[in-house]
């Protein structure tokens, strides 16, 4: 291993480095005492550096995909539009890097798909991360330089921020609310919180990961057994006085990945179809599909509050354009149908694709002479201050030919659940922008 | 070629008796306890972070947010860490007692491994599995929870029953490996 010259080469350099410094408050003697018999407690033999760095290294590329499939959802609720981003106070974290794209109809499905799925399948390995590096929250003296006390206060955003950004994650797609604040702003903003000490975490880190990784060979240590395990050359985190090895590295490796490859398989199944039998513990693994309407509900009809007697036949769609027209089913149904097979892709995570069939958007902006490709803000049935009662479609969403007002799924009438008389279904947009049980669709005049 | 910046040399390579007075990044280094480099992505990080605390300390309810990143720090290493710890060491003390001669093949993470990673899905899922959350569940989705709890111990029977197969097909290999080193003993 190559070590710093800073390092020292004995049985006990970090904690004799971390001693000379803290001189002034008491003889160095005894505080070399107290900090040796601290780190003494530490008995797994086979934590250190190297370990510590192939977990940090699966984090390293982990982490930014979260963050960046995070903000690309974000993105996709087309937050510039009126009433669509309900985070408050954003300032300038609030900004959008582009207008939401609705080609590919997938884009959503796969960016959010990745978000939640990863996010479960990440889990594992960060508790093997927080376990490998837990000496360090109980290092003695807890602080011995500006730097090293920067350095600590960066590390409860690190790891203050992780807890909270998983736990409030997996929570939400489990609807578990043991909270009274808004999921979005805490998700958001510890999104931002926990990513500015993971940057300063990989700023300080890096180095010695990449020292700490050259200093083994992974090839070598999967093929050393149990027998032949030793511990790490002498460094931070490597224990003094260490038990006699119960598992190897690639022991530890191997449990952190098969934890991994565990909760990918029991949860994939919700967004990726050819492990939907197998979803068991994902919140929306569903077996099969019985018939047209049998797939996955976000809010359901009874949870609502809608009235039956409103989606009857006195229903009337409302649309607004350069003139106001009403519109009953029949008469929706009578105007020219479009089929087009959509995902709805939920902020949970879950996906399904279904074909769905109805009035193009773009033809119903034709009937009431809406210029092209203008903003269009749908409203349901439910009541004023239901979360996701409203949505604004961006042009290009709305315009897309495949943008529909559907009234049928799988050559069904679709059920009270999934949004009847009617709903909306754009591509690429997220589940919540597709609107149910719509009762006005205005053209917003630019 | 131009002599580089002395920046650039760690000044720790310099003999001391060379030098007769250190260099300036050298004093900084001692009073900081770290590089400029340091410094600069402490100061340029923990600056962002001010920032959005100071936009989270205005969306309500900040001293629950508090309590959960005060949760989130401790969870781990003050509540997970002494109880796996401590089960992990009974599991020791039942497998190897003291003065006992060792199995054949050690079996202990064959309990382990699965045990683990049934209590992290346990973990993961616990609002599903003890059905904390089926009011709200159930009006989102029209589902019940009530399948969660058979799903996680079919899930953790299926992982000890591979983990206990695995084990099966190493012990025959090491006993038949066993079989085969051992010199004939007969007269």
């Amino acid at each position: 291993m190559t070590t710093t010259p800073r390092r020292t080469v004995t049985h006990k350099p970090a904690v004799v480095g971390i001693v000379a410094r803290a001189r002034k408050l008491t003889s160095p003697a005894q505080l070399d005492a107290i900090a040796l018999r601290a780190h003494r407690v530490w008995k797994s033999p086979i934590r250190g550096p190297w370990l510590t760095s192939v977990f940090g290294s699966m984090l390293l590329v982990g982490i930014p995909v979260m963050f960046i499939t995070g903000l690309v959802s974000y993105a996709a609720y087309d937050p510039r539009l009126a009433g669509n981003d309900n985070t408050p106070q954003k300032g300038i974290l609030g900004f959008y890097l582009f207008n939401w794209a609705s080609n590919p109809s997938w884009i959503y499905r796969v960016s959010q798909g990745i978000h939640v799925t990863l996010g479960l399948v990440l889990i594992p390995i960060i508790v093997a991360k927080l376990w490998s590096v837990i000496p360090k929250l109980f290092e003695f003296p807890p602080v011995r330089s500006i730097a090293h006390a920067l350095e600590r206060i960066s590390l409860i955003l690190l790891v203050g921020g992780v807890g909270l950004e998983f736990a409030t994650g997996v929570s939400d797609i489990e609807y578990f609310y043991p909270w009274k604040f808004d999921f979005y702003d805490v998700h958001f903003y510890g999104a931002w919180a926990f990513m500015s000490g993971f940057v300063i975490h990989v700023c300080v880190k890096l180095p010695l990961m990449i020292r700490s990784l050259r200093s083994r060979s992974l090839r070598k240590e999967l093929a050393t057994s149990l027998a032949d395990t030793r511990p790490e050359a002498p460094a931070d985190l490597v224990a003094i006085a260490p038990n006699p090895p119960t598992i190897s590295r690639r022991g530890i490796l191997g449990l952190t990945l098969g934890a991994a490859a565990t909760v990918f398989l029991t949860t994939a199944g919700e967004t990726i179809r050819i492990f939907h039998g197998i979803a068991l513990l994902s919140p929306r693994g569903r077996r099969e599909q019985k018939d047209a309407n049998d797939f996955e509900v976000n809010i359901t009809f009874d949870a609502s509050n809608i009235d039956p007697v409103e989606l009857g036949e006195s229903w009337r769609l409302e649309v607004i354009g350069r003139r106001t027209v009403l519109l009953s089913r029949a008469q929706l149904l009578a105007m020219r149908q479009t089929t087009a097979e959509l995902p709805i892709a939920c902020v949970e995570g879950w996906s399904t694709v279904q074909t769905w069939t109805g009035v193009a958007i773009v033809d119903l902006a034709r009937l009431v002479r809406a210029r092209k490709d203008l903003d269009v803000l749908v409203v349901s049935l439910e009541k004023a201050g239901t979360p996701y009662r409203s949505a604004t479609l961006a042009g290009n969403q709305a315009f897309n030919p495949a943008a529909l007002l559907a009234l049928k799924v799988n050559s069904e009438d679709i059920s009270p659940d999934h949004g009847f008389p009617a709903r909306i279904i754009v591509p690429g947009a997220p589940g919540v922008h597709c609107t149910k049980w719509v009762r006005q669709m205005t053209f917003l005049q630019a | 070629m131009t002599i580089p910046p002395q920046s650039t040399e760690p000044d720790e390579e310099v003999p001391s008796t060379e030098r007769t007075r250190p260099s300036r990044r050298a004093v900084f280094e001692r009073r900081y306890g770290g590089g400029p480099g340091h410094l600069l992505s402490m100061i340029v990080g923990l600056s962002v972070a001010g920032y959005v605390v100071s936009i989270l300390a205005g969306v309500g309810h900040r001293f629950e947010i508090l309590l959960w990143v005060a949760g989130a720090i401790v969870a781990h290493d003050i509540l997970l860490f002494p109880l796996y710890t401590a089960a992990d060491a009974f599991a020791h003390w039942v497998h190897h007692p003291r003065g006992t001669t060792p199995p054949l093949v050690p079996w202990r993470n064959h309990v382990r491994a699965p045990l683990a990673i049934s209590a992290l899905l346990l973990a993961m899922t616990f609002p599903l599995v003890f059905r904390l959350s089926e009011s709200s569940y159930h009006r989102a989705t029209g589902l019940t929870t009530a399948i969660y709890a058979s799903h996680w111990l079919i899930v953790s029977g299926a992982l000890f029953v591979g983990s206990g197969l695995l084990y099966f097909l190493r012990y025959l290999f090491a006993r038949s490996r066993a079989n085969r080193s051992v010199p004939p003993t007969r007269p």
